[in-house]
């Protein structure tokens, strides 16, 4: 394997799909900050970079210490090709995020730290996949239960563990103060998320474009995306609004540069109004509403918002998940869901089964595509939400 | 103005009216769903449970009694405290109730403070669930066997002897006596030390943790009785619970049901003082609302949730 060669095609890649970003008719000036981070790939603000694997690891604590918190990329087809030898039926996230690190030269081979919380099998052990060095990797046991306190106190000493971790590696004392600093931060940042989210349900924004801006989250410092999308939403205008039938698109998680199920929903006459993914509508947890001010309060309330509000199918009892969206198709009148599934994700393939017989038996349609980076299947992709768009 | 805002000055104020309101001419009768101590001097109204121990409108009377005209006044209060019970429902415990207010000051002054809330395990919470149960019987029991059996009338008002709130809300009319045992005989030297010994240990336990005393509380538990048909109610949208523990976290009273609850619209909970703070904390729009008599008195909102950890400051 030749590492420029493979990121030269890294680059070409990124260079079609922005050029392609930027020909759209309702791509516009304000929209360019978040095709920049994502092209950069992590915004060096001077801080040390810590590397998250999963969205359950506290964003909060790695602020208050100094580091930039930095979600890892694994959305590029390109980056899957340098990871040729992991096993086949790897899912395409862990393929490609594998590339990253065997080709791509920061954050991700900088990065004084990386969190590996424990969800699927694929994750768990991608550091040694990876052979990365035990020093720099930081595994936080997720309890995969939470209806039992046991589950929840498991985790709250995982986010202990990981409080310490990072005194030790930034040299700094536990505060409180840059705590609190940290979770207002954040908690703006998912303020103007649900403005965004709500801007998405009107239609003013494309799902294209939501899945870009979440996906640049995390990939420059928090005060920034959150100050750019704000100035979005005030700014920015839809040259037109799509008639497309709204649909609800659940799933695997969808990261830049792959957007191969959004055009293809786009093609198909559809416009995705509302999703549960990991990467968009869901990259910021929520609030962690407290009374209790002290440490143990504060990293109480942290733990609690990571675990007990995550949807990821990871966990045994993840019955809120189909509720909740059945809820989110009723609110905006949605008549249909399209599952995006990767293959080789299996949690999600697991979890479908059951989503599947809830959104039916409530009356919704319902349509699963199986598939991963590569585009020799769009056009059989392409004739079946075109079916399932007469259905809507 | 934000919620808890609001509940602090009107338990404040609550407070301040209770408290002091007699000496400025306010009489709200006997029959108060709260602990308006009756033994605050110049106090504006008189707790219920006073009145339902006692000889005049209570239990403390012989069975014969009951068939006299005794029986129509002692309903007379009940019947006034049921339907303060029923307009307000638990209002009264998170809004108004002077010793309620007083616990949820000595907790400020922990957060100020920054030491932790002591934290039960939830097995420890479920146990301690019946004990104001208990309390209540054993508060009607006495007085009935004082009437009936003859017990010892220096064990007259069993639970006011011993509640926190007699030597403690006094203190606030510049009254310290209730610190002092009375030695008159060895009944009420024993119920002396139990009670100061009970006033010592709950003043450490409303340190270490919200409405401590609200856990163990025969109010609340007579007033529970009330739940079904008070109008104040607390509907929870279920689907739309995302199950992040804001709810859970913030219960002063440690109530896990609104959170857990998967199926049921209505949460309001035997143990759930109505403070509302479980509605303002949810971060999801509209999925926890109080309702009161069927019109929507406040809701659960996204940008009011963020709103409240955006300061980013300490208390």
């Amino acid at each position: 394997m030749n590492i420029e060669t493979e990121n030269r095609k890294l680059r070409t890649e990124y260079d079609a799909e922005l050029a392609s970003l930027r020909g759209r008719d309702d791509y516009s000036g304000e929209l360019e900050y978040f095709l920049q981070v994502l092209a950069g790939g992590g915004r060096n603000t001077g801080k040390p970079f810590a590397g998250l694997a999963c969205v359950q690891v506290p964003l909060e604590l790695f602020d208050a210490f100094g580091f930039q918190p930095f979600r890892m990329r694994c959305g590029s087809p390109a980056m899957c090709r340098p990871a040729g030898d992991l096993p086949a039926l790897a899912c395409p996230v862990i393929k490609s995020c594998a590339g990253y690190f065997k080709c791509g030269e920061a954050p991700e081979k900088t990065c004084s730290l990386s969190v590996f919380p424990t969800t699927c099998d694929w994750t768990v052990k991608l550091p040694e996949l990876l052979q990365l060095k035990t020093d720099e990797v930081h595994f936080m046991e997720l309890p995969h239960l939470r209806k039992h306190e046991r589950g929840l106190k498991r985790w709250l000493e995982e986010v202990y563990e990981l409080k310490k971790l990072l005194e030790e590696k930034s040299g700094k004392k536990f505060s409180r103060r840059r705590l609190l600093a940290s979770i207002s931060k954040y908690a703006q940042a998912w303020g103007t998320l649900g403005r965004l989210i709500e801007a998405r349900r009107q239609r003013k924004i494309s799902g294209v474009w939501f899945v870009v801006i979440a996906n640049a989250f995390l990939q420059d410092t928090v005060e920034s995306w959150t100050e750019k999308v704000a100035a979005l939403l005030d700014n920015y205008t839809r040259p037109r609004i799509s008639g497309h039938p709204g649909v609800f698109l659940a799933g695997s998680p969808i990261s830049f540069p792959n957007l191969k199920i959004m055009r293809l929903l786009e093609n198909a006459g559809m416009e995705v109004v509302a999703d549960e993914l990991c990467t968009s509508e869901r990259v910021l947890a929520g609030v962690p509403v407290c009374d209790d001010f002290s440490e143990s309060g504060l990293l109480r309330a942290l733990a609690e918002k990571y675990q007990s509000a995550c949807h990821c199918p990871t966990f045994a009892d993840n019955d809120r998940r189909v509720k909740n969206v059945l809820d989110t198709m009723r609110t905006h009148r949605l008549k249909g869901i399209v599952y995006h599934l990767l293959k080789g994700c299996h949690p999600y393939d697991i979890e479908s089964l059951q989503f599947e017989k809830e959104i039916r038996k409530n009356g919704f349609h319902f349509i699963k595509i199986e598939t991963d980076y590569s585009p020799e299947d769009e056009k059989q992709i392409l004739v079946r939400l075109e079916a399932f768009r007469e259905l809507l | 103005m934000k919620l808890h805002w609001i509940r602090f000055w009107v338990q404040a104020g609550s407070f301040f009216l209770l408290t002091y309101g007699g000496r400025l001419g306010l009489k709200l009768g006997h029959c108060l769903p709260c602990f308006s101590c009756p033994y605050v001097s110049g106090c504006a109204g008189h707790c219920y449970l006073m009145a339902l121990q006692g000889p005049f409108w209570g239990t403390q009377v012989s069975l014969a009694a009951l068939g006299e005209k005794y029986c129509l006044s002692a309903l007379g209060m009940f019947a006034g405290f049921a339907l303060l019970t029923v307009i307000f429902s638990k209002t009264w415990c998170g809004w108004i109730c002077p010793f309620g207010t007083l616990q949820d000051w000595i907790g400020s002054l922990r957060r100020k403070l920054g030491i932790r809330e002591a934290e039960f395990s939830w097995k420890l919470t479920d146990r301690l669930k019946p004990v104001k149960y208990l309390l209540l019987f054993f508060l009607l029991l006495i007085p009935l066997l004082i009437g009936n059996a003859g017990l010892h009338s220096d064990f007259e008002l069993p639970f006011c002897q011993l509640c926190p709130a007699k030597p403690l809300m006094p203190v606030f009319a510049g009254k310290f006596t209730y610190f002092l045992l009375d030695l008159t005989n060895p009944v009420t030297v024993v119920m002396g030390i139990i009670s100061l010994s009970l006033t010592a240990f709950f003043l450490v336990g409303m340190f270490f943790r919200d409405r401590f005393f609200c856990l163990f509380c025969p109010l609340l538990a007579l007033m529970s009785l009330f739940d079904r048909v008070g109008l104040i109610r607390f509907r929870k949208k279920v689907d739309a619970c995302l199950g992040c523990g804001n709810c859970r976290r913030v219960c002063p009273v440690e109530v896990r049901e609104v959170h857990d609850e998967k199926e049921k619209a209505d949460v309001l909970q035997p143990e759930c003082i109505s403070c509302f703070r479980c509605v303002e904390a949810c971060p999801q729009d509209n999925a926890l609302s109080v309702r009161w008599l069927n019109r929507s008195l406040f809701s659960s909102a996204r940008e009011r949730a963020g709103k409240l950890v955006e300061k980013g400051k300490l208390p």
